[in-house]
């Protein structure tokens, strides 16, 4: 070996170093300016302002009404509840619309730390953009349906009601008639099949759930998918839980997972954005915030405008069965 | 020091291109060489097997590629299966082969662990070209499971990416690199450019790096011969047309068997993204599951250890011509490598079955290091203990 070193006289050997130090740094230089090929202009750059208010519809383009979706509603004793899902804030971004009877959903102010029923409504437990119907006592609310951990969606991630425990999750330990940590929840939990991560919907916005026989991988929330009623009660989404966190697909590496601010400006980028409606913008939408319920004009909502004006999207609300058959 | 039974690594690559001398069929630069009887061995043919599964692989592909359309992934796929005439054999086939080709990859080069062939002449570089030539045959065969569009295969490429940004690649390359990578494989992550991404890679980038880089394992193979036996005047098989004939051969059957598997046993194609469906799902192809699962398994959770941990598995196999200090051939003169090889194979295989059944499970740590621990125990000790037996034997004989 020590002889072929020899071989190659100095004066070449430092040329050839000089040379292939010099192709180097021309290739580093030429892979830079390569850089715009490789990422197009759009990427990272969002598809709208803000969030977009959008009707949600069934599959044959009739607005949905919160009896519609009431039909749904899970109880404490309910085996089987269809899924129901609607592609918000983007196309490809699954949400799913929950319907559960016999609660009304407030956010606690962090995931509590044992027990697994829903929080004691405190009068100043805020129930954002989740539908309340005292007279049915059914709260209606919309949970992203992208998995904080790493991402899969419906079907991997799927709302199993109080009375059916998925197989996957027996495997690390919950029962159907448990007690403790193996109880299966009395609403049930939305599950990820992909690596087991648990998220409770009866405690709102903040439904990481980690009081299980084991740890959910993921660590933040479902964000939670702000919704609001018109005067004929048609649903419409709104935008997202601020005090929540971010859809995970759109954390942008890195200091990416912050709540607040990131929630409401880095979130509508990689993606296509709904389709728009037909429709003419409603005059007036109720909402909650914080305990009571707002009436007022889209305008106030912060969503997407043009020229000064609130432009209506539409998404479609899809099941796995019964009318609203249908692919996300 | 010990005399070595190998021959020198030979790191002076531009003895490549003279001409070599004293061969018993005369003297060439590049070109086929003769064996003995020996190199029809069938063990010694393993590479000639991933090699027709690579052109076949091809050829398959090529046919398919008329087919799909990344505007419409699914429906695409689901068209070549119903109207493309024998298109759901040519799918399969061009699936199965997938499946053999990683198969036999694992096989030879394990083989070659084994046998002690990665030392001496180019053999290190052969060994180190081969092992990128296995990363990239997994990660196409990755990228071919993702472009049809299934549920499970769009999981698998949101876990991929959200993985790359949350595990260490992301942590430790700079922002805007990290966005780099991910833009060359998603575009802006709408639908179509997703897959023009993903099919370009499937199709030209990685299939046209491993012809190339093939190529190169291959000239470097005729160029140090068998590594098992020495060239002897007169004991020679002439490549033309012995060789050639027993290669086509071999490649006919192995290219049989696929076919026919296909015909017989047609795949079906698993629900596509975005359908809602209860029950059971489809779970990860099985070669993914190893490598999802060493992620999973190494204890610390998917993201933090697991892919520091890949890493140096993929780097330790990529030196062992390196590491390996060992003198003498046989397995059992090479204990340790020997005993990691075991430990390999068991692990891939454990893996494998553990990912296929359990693919998103985490166990606990204690059962994880228990079967780790129970796995270097009965890898390590059987290897020492032959090791002795044979030595006990020997001077026993002596
Ligand atoms: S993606 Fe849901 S738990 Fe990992």
């Amino acid at each position: 070996m020590d002889k072929s070193k020899n071989n190659i006289p100095e004066p070449e050997r430092r040329a050839f170093l000089k040379g292939a130090g010099l192709s180097v740094a021309a290739l580093m230089v030429g892979g830079l300016s390569l850089e715009r090929y490789a990422v197009p202009k759009d990427r990272s750059v969002p598809v709208m302002d803000n969030f977009p208010l959008a009707i949600l519809e069934d599959p044959s383009g009739t607005p949905i009404t919160v009896s519609d979706v009431e039909k749904y509603a899970a109880s404490t004793t309910t085996k089987t509840s269809p899924i129901l899902v609607f592609n918000y804030p983007l196309q490809d971004e699954p949400t799913f619309l929950l319907a559960l009877k016999g609660v009304k959903i407030t956010t606690p102010k962090t995931s509590p730390s044992s027990g697994f029923g829903a929080v004691s409504a405190g009068s100043n437990a805020p129930m954002d953009g989740i539908i309340y119907d005292s007279t049915h006592n059914i709260s209606i609310i919309a949970l992203s349906g992208i998995c904080q951990h790493l991402g899969c969606v419906p079907p991997f991630l799927d709302y199993h009601p109080g009375q059916n425990v998925p197989f996957e999750s027996e495997l690390i330990g919950y029962k159907l008639n448990g007690t403790g940590a193996t109880k299966w929840p009395d609403y049930g939990l939305i599950y990820c099949k992909c690596h087991g991560s648990q998220f409770n919907p009866v405690w709102g916005g903040r439904n990481l759930y980690n009081n299980g026989p084991a740890a959910s991988p993921a660590n933040h929330s479902l964000p939670q998918i702000l919704l609001a009623t018109d005067s004929s009660n048609h649903i419409y989404a709104y935008g997202i839980n601020s005090s929540n966190a971010v859809i995970r697909t759109h954390l942008k590496y890195p200091g990416g997972e912050t709540y607040g601010s990131q929630v409401k400006s880095e979130d509508l980028t990689g993606g296509t954005s709904v389709v728009k409606s037909s429709r003419s913008t409603p005059t007036t939408l109720t909402y909650f915030k914080g305990t009571s319920p707002i009436s007022s004009g889209p305008s106030t909502l912060g969503v997407n405008q043009v020229s000064n004006s609130v432009v209506l999207y539409k998404t479609t609300v899809v099941s796995n069965s019964g009318p609203w058959k249908g692919t996300f | 020091m010990e005399k070595t039974e190998y021959e020198h690594n030979e790191y002076d690559l531009t003895k490549l291109i003279k001409e070599e001398k004293d061969l018993p069929e005369g003297s060439y630069k590049i070109g086929f060489k003769s064996v003995t009887t020996r190199g029809y061995r069938i063990d010694e043919w393993t590479g000639a097997w991933v090699a027709t599964a690579l052109i076949y692989q091809i050829v398959s592909g090529i046919i398919l590629f008329y087919y799909y359309s990344q505007v419409n992934p699914y429906a695409s796929t689901l068209y070549m299966i119903d109207n493309v005439p024998f298109g759901h054999i040519i799918l399969t086939s061009h699936l199965y082969m997938a499946y053999a080709m990683i198969a036999l990859v694992y096989f030879h080069m394990m083989r070659q662990w084994f046998v002690g062939s990665y030392k001496g002449k180019w053999r290190w570089l052969q060994w180190t070209l081969g092992v990128i030539l296995f990363l990239l045959t997994i990660l196409t065969a990755i990228l071919g499971y993702m472009l049809a569009n299934t549920a499970i295969a769009m999981a698998a490429l949101h876990i991929g990416i959200l993985f790359m940004q949350r595990s260490v690649i992301g942590r430790i390359l700079p922002g805007a690199l990290i966005n780099w990578v991910e833009a060359i494989l998603v575009g802006n992550y709408t639908t179509t450019a997703t897959f023009s991404h993903l099919l370009a890679f499937h199709v030209a980038i990685f299939t046209v790096l491993m012809l190339g880089i093939f190529a190169v394992h291959f000239i470097l193979f005729e160029r140090s011969g068998l590594a098992s036996e020495k060239a002897e005047k007169g004991k020679m098989i002439p490549w033309f047309p012995t060789n050639l004939l027993y290669a086509t051969f071999s490649a006919i059957i192995l290219v049989g068997v696929i076919i026919i598997l296909s015909a017989v046993f047609p795949q079906k194609l698993t629900l596509a993204y975005g359908s809602l469906e209860y029950g059971t799902f489809p779970v990860p192809d099985w070669y993914i599951t190893p490598l999802y699962k060493l992620m999973d398994v190494a204890g610390y959770g998917l993201g933090t250890g697991g892919v520091p941990l890949v890493i140096g598995v993929v780097i330790f196999i990529f030196l062992i011509p390196f590491i390996d200090k060992y003198h003498k051939k046989g397995a059992l003169e090479r204990p340790w490598i020997t005993a990691f090889g075991i430990y390999f194979v068991m692990g891939i295989a454990v893996m494998t079955i553990w990912g296929y059944s359990q693919p998103g499970l985490t166990q606990t740590r204690l059962l994880t290091e228990y079967m780790w621990w129970t796995m270097t125990l009965v890898t390590f000790l059987p290897v020492y203990a032959m090791r002795f037996a044979k030595k006990d034997g020997e001077e026993i004989a002596n």
